[in-house]
This record gives structure tokens, sequence and C-alpha cells, in this order.
């Protein structure tokens, strides 16, 4: 398989895992544009065949994000360019805080949004109060990733697109 | 994500409390509504383009 063939491969599952990962943001942000507080455990959280489902949703949502993340690595990567980014030497410097926006938004889902989310949806047992500050926890990670995606997914066409911007 | 406790396809019908009041960093960062999401994020990524423009031009 050549360098190149294995270039677009990347980005192809890249661009798929984004879609999916920030889908999730996006669609949330529209069918609930505000905070909504739960103390109670959701109507069913009972029914193993709902929580299934719920589990299914969230893990495909959370593996999205680290599929992209490491995609996007393996991208830069593949073109030498990784470590140039992450130190954001010269015009890298774009994809570069592009990548550490990114990472942000990763480490977010897996280390602030899910060991709070899988309280509020009823995965782990909580009381109504701790389920009230997680439910508010969540939905500011949640927004603050929805927030991020804005400047990441313009600094990441212009690291292709946008030399006039910056030489 | 979810920021609710359902799968996308079931409406939930949860109970509801008084949202909490806002505190530390998030008091100034208008993120409870979609308009305030989006204009956060237009603002950063402006901030961002002319950060970078000054470190590329230095």
């Amino acid at each position: 398989m050549s360098w190149e063939l294995l270039g677009l491969l990347l980005r192809w599952i890249h661009i798929g895992g984004g879609i999916i990962w920030m889908g999730h943001n996006y669609v949330n942000v529209v069918l609930h544009p505000g905070y909504e507080a739960f103390w109670a455990p959701p109507p069913g959280a009972d029914d193993p065949e709902r929580q299934g489902r719920e589990k299914r949703e969230h893990a495909i949502f959370r593996h999205a994000s680290l599929v992209t993340w490491i995609t996007g690595l393996l991208m830069l990567w593949e073109k030498g360019w990784l470590a140039d980014a992450l130190l954001l030497h010269g015009y890298l410097a774009v994809i570069g805080t592009a990548t550490w926006i990114g990472t942000a938004m990763m480490l977010n889902v897996w280390l602030v949004l899910w060991p709070h989310q899988k309280r509020v949806l009823g995965f782990v047992p909580a009381s109504p109060e701790m389920r009230l500050r997680c439910s508010r926890i969540t939905f500011l990670s949640s927004r603050t990733n929805t927030m991020l995606s804005i400047p990441l997914l313009f600094l990441m066409a212009a690291s292709q697109h946008g030399a006039v911007l910056f030489v | 994500m979810p920021e609710l406790s359902a799968p996308l396809s079931v409406a939930p019908t949860p109970q509801q409390a008084e949202a909490p009041p806002r505190t530390g960093l998030y008091r100034r960062i208008p993120l409870d509504t979609p308009g305030g999401t989006v204009l956060c994020g237009i603002a950063l990524t402006v901030v961002l383009v002319l950060l970078l423009r000054l470190y590329l031009a230095g």
C-alpha cells in the first residue's frame, strides 16, 4: 500500500469519525437548545433494552472521538509533520493549534463528560443532588466542545486552504 | 454529546429543576444558548487567527 493511499484512508476515517462525534453535539444543540436539569433517573432507566441502546449510542460517540483524534495524529505522522505541528513550527502552527484543540476536546469527552454523564444516564447509581450537578457539568462540557469545534474546523480547513490568511 | 439522558430517537420527559446559578468561568461565557455558543466559537476563531498571524509574522 502506498503512503498516499494510506493518507487518503486516514483522512476518510478521520472525517467520518468527526462527523459521527460532532454530529451528536450539533444534533443535541438543536434538539435541546437550553440546559435541562435532571435529578431523577430518566424514564425507563431500568429497562435493560433501553439501557443497552443508550450504552451503545454513547460508546459509538466516545470511540468516534478517539478514532478521529488518532487518525488525525496518524495523518500528521504519515506526512512527517507531527512533531513540528505539535511544537507549532512555522505554518504547521495552524494545523498544530487545531490538533491541540482536538486533543482538549477528546480529553473533555473521556475525562469530564463521560464520568458525569454515566450518572445522569443511570448507568451508575447517583443521588438526586449528584445527578443534578452532573447534568449541569455534562451540559457545559458538551457545549464547550461544540464551541471549540468552530475554531477547530476553521483551522483544519485553513491549514490546507488558508495561506492567504497567514502568509 | 448527549447533554440529555435519552437516545436521540426517544423524547425524554425528565423531572426538571431550576438551573443552578452560573459560577466561575462559565458566568461570563454564554454557552446556555445555541447562539451564544456559536458566537463564542466565532470569537475564539478570530482571536486564534489573529494570534497565529502575529506568531507567523514574527
